[in-house]
């Protein structure tokens, strides 16, 4: 594949157990089967041109249709959040590049491409501290 | 929610709040932004007066707060709990009432709050749009659209002593 690389791979951070992780709390069983898990991932992760493209395309109907929703939980049931959650763990440079540039909702996300127990953002109650600690997390793995 | 237009992300904020999401406000009729756009607190965080975080219930995740006492979920009852939890009673009116605070729940056609306004001393009301403004507004109804749905349970408490308007 040709294509930008990424020096990331989840699997560094994976319980070996892999596959089948606690169901996050708090999402609804409904979303099940949007979400990919990343438990397959051997290599470092390439992001194709495609499938930024898709990415940003995604990222901008979500954005857009979501400007004046006051939940969370309506922001991240959105269809194109749900698809760029099922990128897997192609997504996650993609996210923390669009989170580098302006805040967004992206820490749901995050949380549940990264295995269980390595929210780098636990226990925050800010925006703010949560992008900074998802910024750095992406710092220390030349992610960003 | 009016079309969103192909080049929404090149609009003004303004242009965004009247000419696609807000109609009833086109022309800057009867409301004035008093911030710039931001994520860093929601509409519900906003009623009550606070702008470091998001109140949000679910689902459970960094950057976001809620209440450790009050059920997490995004539903009528939840976020009345909430506010009773900080003072708040239910009242029967949004009429300007000296010495105290309302905050009124909009809510959709499926019993959802989707939007919180709070009286200021003046009498006129302020609201977070989203990820968008907030913005203090003369009327409730300006901001009836169909993802907001209608503004329908007032809640009181008193007022601060020191609260300008």
């Amino acid at each position: 594949m040709t294509g930008q690389s990424i020096a990331y791979d989840p699997c560094a951070e994976r319980d070996t157990r892999g596959v089948d992780w606690p169901w996050p709390v708090g999402l609804h069983r409904a979303h099940r089967t949007c979400i990919k898990r990343v438990s397959h991932v051997r290599t470092p992760i390439e992001v194709s041109p495609d499938r930024e493209a898709e990415f940003r395309a995604l990222t901008k109907q979500w954005k857009r249709e979501t400007a004046i929703a006051g939940s969370l939980s309506k922001i991240v049931m959105h269809p194109a959040y749900q698809r760029i959650m099922a990128m897997g763990p192609d997504a996650i440079p993609l996210i923390l590049r669009d989170l580098s540039k302006e805040q967004g909702h992206w820490f749901w996300a995050l949380r549940n491409l990264v295995p269980p127990g390595h929210d780098p953002a636990e226990g925050t109650t800010t925006i703010r501290d949560a992008t900074h600690a998802w910024l750095e997390w992406g710092k220390s793995r030349h992610i960003l | 929610m009016g079309e969103i237009p192909d080049n929404y992300e090149d609009l003004s904020d303004i242009e965004k709040i009247e000419d696609v999401h807000f109609p009833a406000l086109k022309g800057g009729k009867g409301y004035d932004r008093v911030s710039p756009a931001t994520i860093e607190y929601n509409c519900l965080s906003w009623a009550l007066g606070i702008n470091w975080t998001r109140f949000d219930p679910e689902p459970q995740c960094a950057g976001y707060y809620w209440l450790p006492d009050v059920e997490r979920e995004w539903s009528l009852k939840a976020i009345t709990k909430t506010l009773e939890t900080l003072g708040y009673g239910i009242c029967d009116n949004p009429d300007l009432e000296d010495g105290f605070e309302k905050v009124v729940i909009y809510i959709d056609e499926t019993d959802t709050p989707r939007h919180f306004a709070r009286q200021l001393p003046n009498g006129r009301w302020t609201s977070k749009l989203g990820d968008l403004n907030d913005i203090e507004h003369d009327t409730l109804d300006c901001l009836v659209i169909p993802d907001y749905g209608k503004p329908q349970l007032v809640l009181k408490r008193k007022r601060e002593q020191n609260e300008g308007a």
